[in-house]
This record gives C-alpha cells, sequence and structure tokens, in this order.
C-alpha cells in the first residue's frame, strides 16, 4: 500500500529536478504539468527548486586571481617526485585499480584454499592432514608401541607411524609394526617430527589465506566506502 | 558528452610531447574554471588557489594517459579530486574551519556585477554569500554534482564524466543536492520565490 503523501503527490524531487533540466520525456512532463495544475504543495516545491538553480546559475564566476600557468622549475620538482627507471617501474607495477586489487585477492585465497584441500586429500605426503584414529586404531598402535623395548613411552595417537599403522589395519594383515618391536621407536620418530613440520606448513598456508581474504574484504570495503564518500571521482 | 574543442586537441597533443608553453595555454584558458570549482567546493581562496595549482601539475604529469573524449570533463576531474585532498587535508590539521560561515574576505572574490544598482548589487552578494554558505552543508559528492552541473553549467552527461558516474547517478545526487539546498534556504528564511522577497 503506498504512502498517501506520495499517492497526492507523486513526483519526487528527482523527477522534478530532471523536469528544470527538460530531462524528462514528454509524456512525463504532461503528467507533471497536469498534477502541478491542482496541487499547490507541489507547485512551490518546484518554484522553490527553480529558486535554487536560477541562485546558483547566477554566482558570479571571476577570473583566477592569478596564472596557473606552470613555470619550468614546477615540472622540474614534480619530474624529480615521479620516480624513473626501476623506481617507475615498482610504481606502475603497484598502480592497480582496487577492483584488479580484489579480484587478485580473491584469486589467491581461492588459490590457496585449493591448494591446502588438495593436501588435505592427497594423504601420504609429508604435509597431509592426520585424520584422528579410532578407538581401534589406537589401540592397534598402543599394542605396537607397547610390544616395542623403548625405554620412553611415545604416544601413539598423534604420530603417522602410528597413523600409518592404523591404515594399514584396514589390510587383513593388522600389526605390521607389532610384528617387528624393535623396528617400532625408528618408525616412530622421524614421522613425528615431520609432521610438525607439516602443521607449521599448513599453518603458513593459512594465514596466507586469511591474509588474502583479509585484502580482498579490505579492499570492497574501501571501493564502497570510496563510493559512498564520492570518491567514485577517479585519481588520475 | 562534450568532445575536446579542436583547438584543445592540437594543444592536448602538444602537450603529451612535452611542450610546456602548450600546456600553459591550456591553463590559461581553464583555469578560471578549474579555480571556480576549488573555491565552490573548499569556499577558502587560500586553499582553492593550492588545488588549483596541484591540479594543474597533476593534469601536466598525467596528460599522456588522456584519450579524450572530454578535456574539460577530464581536467575537472583531476580538479574535484585535488579540492577533495585539500579539504581532507585541512580537516586533519584544522588551522582554519571549513564549515565556518564565508567571511567577507574571503567572498572578496565572489562580488557580483557592478553595473547593478546597489540595493539590487547588495542583494545579490548577500544571496551568493547564503548560497555559498548552504553549498558548504552539502556531502561532497553532492556539492561536486550541484557546481559542476547548475554553477558551472555542465550537462548531466559531462558531470558524469567529470564524477566517473551514471547519469542516473548523476541525477539522483543533483536532485538531492538541490532539495537540501532548497530547505536549507528556507529554513534560514533566503530562499526568494516569484513575487516574493527574501526574509531577512
Amino acid at each position: 500500500m503506498r504512502n498517501p503523501f506520495v499517492r497526492r503527490h507523486p513526483f519526487g524531487e528527482e523527477e522534478l529536478s530532471s523536469y528544470l533540466d527538460r530531462r524528462l520525456s514528454p509524456a512525463e512532463s504532461a503528467r507533471l504539468e497536469e498534477h502541478l495544475a491542482s496541487c499547490e504543495p507541489c507547485r512551490r516545491r518546484l518554484e522553490g527548486l527553480r529558486a535554487v538553480v536560477e541562485g546558483l546559475r547566477a554566482l558570479p564566476s571571476g577570473p583566477a586571481p592569478r596564472s596557473f600557468a606552470l613555470r619550468p622549475e614546477q615540472v622540474e620538482a614534480a619530474r624529480r617526485q615521479t620516480p624513473v627507471g626501476p623506481a617507475a617501474w615498482v610504481q606502475r607495477a603497484y598502480a592497480f585499480s582496487p577492483a584488479g586489487v580484489a579480484a587478485a585477492a580473491l584469486l589467491l585465497f581461492f588459490v590457496l584454499v585449493g591448494v591446502d584441500l588438495a593436501t588435505l586429500g592427497g594423504g601420504g605426503g609429508p604435509q597431509s592432514v592426520v585424520p584422528a584414529p579410532s578407538a581401534k586404531e589406537a589401540f592397534e598402535a598402543g599394542q605396537a608401541l607397547s610390544a616395542a623395548p623403548a625405554p620412553t613411552p611415545v604416544p601413539a595417537p598423534p604420530t603417522i607411524a602410528a597413523d600409518e599403522e592404523s591404515r594399514g589395519a584396514t589390510t587383513p594383515e593388522p600389526t605390521v609394526g607389532a610384528a617387528t618391536p624393535t623396528e617400532a621407536p625408528a618408525t616412530v620418530e622421524p614421522p613425528g617430527a615431520a609432521k610438525e613440520g607439516g602443521d607449521a606448513g599448513r599453518w603458513v598456508l593459512r594465514g596466507f589465506q586469511g591474509a588474502a581474504g583479509a585484502v580482498f574484504l579490505a579492499t570492497i570495503a574501501a571501493l564502497v566506502w570510496q563510493r559512498r564518500r564520492g570518491r567514485g571521482v577517479g585519481r588520475t | 558528452m562534450q568532445a575536446t574543442a579542436p583547438e584543445d586537441s592540437r594543444l592536448v597533443a602538444l602537450s603529451q610531447e612535452g611542450d610546456l608553453a602548450a600546456f600553459n595555454a591550456l591553463v590559461e584558458r581553464y583555469q578560471g574554471q578549474v579555480y571556480n570549482l576549488c573555491w565552490r567546493m573548499l569556499g577558502l581562496r587560500e586553499a582553492a588557489e593550492d588545488a588549483t595549482q596541484e591540479a594543474f601539475l597533476a593534469a601536466y604529469r598525467n596528460i599522456r594517459r588522456f584519450r579524450g573524449p572530454g578535456f574539460r570533463a577530464w581536467l575537472l576531474r583531476i580538479a574535484a579530486n585535488a579540492a577533495t585532498d585539500e579539504l581532507r587535508r585541512r580537516h586533519r590539521r584544522p588551522q582554519v574551519s571549513l564549515e565556518a560561515p564565508v567571511s567577507d574576505s574571503e567572498t572578496a572574490l565572489d562580488l557580483p556585477d557592478p553595473s547593478a544598482g546597489p540595493e539590487e548589487w547588495a542583494l545579490r552578494r548577500e544571496q551568493a554569500r547564503c548560497l555559498q554558505a548552504a553549498l558548504l552543508t552539502l556531502p561532497l559528492d553532492q556539492r561536486l554534482s550541484v557546481i559542476l552541473s547548475d554553477v558551472q553549467g555542465l550537462s548531466y552527461e559531462e558531470v558524469g564524466q567529470a564524477m566517473g558516474s551514471s547519469l542516473g547517478t548523476v541525477k539522483s545526487r543533483l536532485s538531492r543536492g538541490r532539495a537540501r539546498l532548497r530547505r536549507y534556504l528556507l529554513e534560514k528564511g533566503e530562499l526568494s520565490l516569484p513575487g516574493q522577497r527574501p526574509t531577512q
């Protein structure tokens, strides 16, 4: 349901303003004039706008108070400020449009997510994610460790060795590690270190993902802010 | 959209080859409009002069990138940027308030045609002072579109080119700016409608 005011006065400021500039179509102008003939408030609004526009057009525009012609030394100073050679190349390289920066950041974000997912699903690689072992897997890994004569117990669930064994547990021969107790310590230590390295790599990767996402969001926010503040006026 | 005038095209081409004299011929031709835009945007003579000078320097530095179609709109776009930067710079270091009413010394450049009678001259001067004060209350985008369209006389298309905006955005900003000015002047009792003198 339309606002009663809008129903009584269907022409807004934009239509009245466009009418003053003769930017309405003949049909719209005719409708507006028909309405104005019987609507005193709209006539007053239009006359108010007309007075504003005429006042603005009548504002004196005097000459510039002095000459702004550029002197050679000003141009030279400006040229010195403008880097040449490699510095200019770097400046140009960074002179991307905000939309380009946003697109590049989004692309980088998706590439990094893709890399992350690929390593997650790949398995076997030194940086692959180790799934949490099930109770059965943990039990079997624990058996393997307890059979080993190592002086210090190694926690079974977080290690890749235990996990590799647990993956092996899906095969008909479940306890390869347990069958050779002397090999158990040797298979536990190094993969554990590799996993720590993999975790660190993953956190770095995710850090870059977050940074790319943050750059994308910040650039979009800056674009929106710029548009709202009238900074659509492009810079040269 | 207004294309670059033939004489401008020649001067622009020479300027793009580094001819400073040709560029200064363009400066002489447009410095009144550029200064006027900056002055209306900022309301202060010194700030407007700084912005005007900066605009021409920026235009000279970037003239090789100009590809048309309208040199005036391109130049006014640079001037609008320079004025906006100057405004922000002064807001960061407010030595003189940009929101303060325009003083007599600042309106000295804004005097109406002296050929009018003394009473008419005083009235027009007061109206000009009020309108300038009203302009400074507008948001920057509305202020710029009103100045470019109603004070400088650019077409909607040229305003769009100078602001990097679509025609719809230009219409919308212009109508909102005009409506806001109307309300401001009505509140101040300064709006003179036909058959009526502004109340003082």
